[in-house]
């Protein structure tokens, strides 16, 4: 396992995120999904600089959808993980299940 | 759409200063989208309390942006422009004090007069200068001068004990003028439509 492809906890969640809303994913509904599952209320500007982040790194990558009234005539951003982001997951929570395996009673009475 | 509810000048004003960055024409729909979702929802009045937050959350996470995209080259660039500005002025004092030691021109009083202003238009033309060299950086080479302005200020200070308060008063003009040298650009570019 390459541990220099291991994800950062808030790159994790946009991945995760972008993920299950499959090809719904764009700002506002990222960050409607961060909030809802996560219960992380993050702001849209903290949102690209991850999304950023992600996308040099070849984990995610974008296409521009067309513009709406409902948001003043500007297009949205929607963004699908690639197959390199999948390895970084797959590998990211490899590593936390191999070292959360035999924490689970110690995890469950915090 | 019949029901769209004009975003709150202010804070969009505010927004806009961030109008260089990469994606902030979606990052706009993004928050005129949910603006629009909230007001339908709970009305104008908590849809404009909650543009207002999100406004101040977003200056602060597209501050951090600015900064972490390429902090090494912005505070190369801020450090060259601090050793700009006091080496000009320092050449500006040499010559000065050549003239006085002649007893031509000015005297002792309005040297340092005319040393600050030196520094200030100084100030302002490497502000600007650095900012046309940054586009897109230059809310943090404004963010990042005044710190190694400081240290500056800081180590003249212990080597020329004299001038202590010529060199503390020297910082806050300078970063002053610098800021109006580099966020000008910031403005009139955006204004000019070029973003």
């Amino acid at each position: 396992m390459g541990a220099n492809r291991l994800l950062g906890g808030f790159e994790n969640l946009l991945l995760l995120a972008i993920l299950r809303l499959e090809d719904r994913a764009y700002g506002v509904s990222i960050r409607q999904e961060l909030l809802d599952q996560a219960g992380k209320d993050v702001a849209i500007g903290a949102i690209y600089t991850g999304l950023d982040r992600l996308e040099q790194k070849g984990f995610v990558k974008s296409w521009t959808g067309e513009p709406t009234a409902e948001r003043g005539g500007k297009a949205k951003k929607f963004y699908s993980v690639t197959a390199q982001g999948k390895k970084a997951l797959n590998e990211t929570h490899g590593a936390l299940r191999g070292l959360t395996r035999g924490l689970e009673g110690a995890l469950l009475h915090v | 759409m019949s029901d769209f509810l004009a975003l709150p000048r202010i804070p969009t004003a505010i927004l806009h200063f961030f109008a260089n960055q990469p994606d902030f024409s979606v990052l706009l729909g993004d928050v005129t989208e949910e603006f629009q979702q909230r007001a339908r929802k709970s009305g104008a009045r908590a849809a404009k309390v909650w543009f207002w937050r999100e406004v101040f959350r977003n200056v602060l996470a597209l501050t951090f942006r600015e900064l972490s995209r390429t902090p090494v080259l912005v505070a190369a660039i801020a450090l060259g422009c601090v050793a700009a500005v006091n080496l000009t002025t320092g050449i500006g004092a040499f010559f000065f004090v050549q003239f006085s030691k002649l007893r031509l021109l000015v005297s002792p009083y309005s040297r340092w007069e005319i040393l600050v202003a030196v520094q200030l238009l100084t100030s302002i033309i490497v502000g600007w200068a650095s900012a046309k060299a940054a586009v897109g950086r230059e809310w943090a080479l404004a963010l990042i001068f005044p710190l190694f302005s400081m240290a500056w200020t800081v180590v003249g200070d212990a080597f020329l004990a004299t001038h202590i308060g010529a060199a503390s008063l020297g910082h806050l003009p300078r970063v002053g003028a610098f800021w109006l040298g580099s966020l000008w650009i910031r403005r009139s570019k955006e204004e000019a439509g070029a973003l």
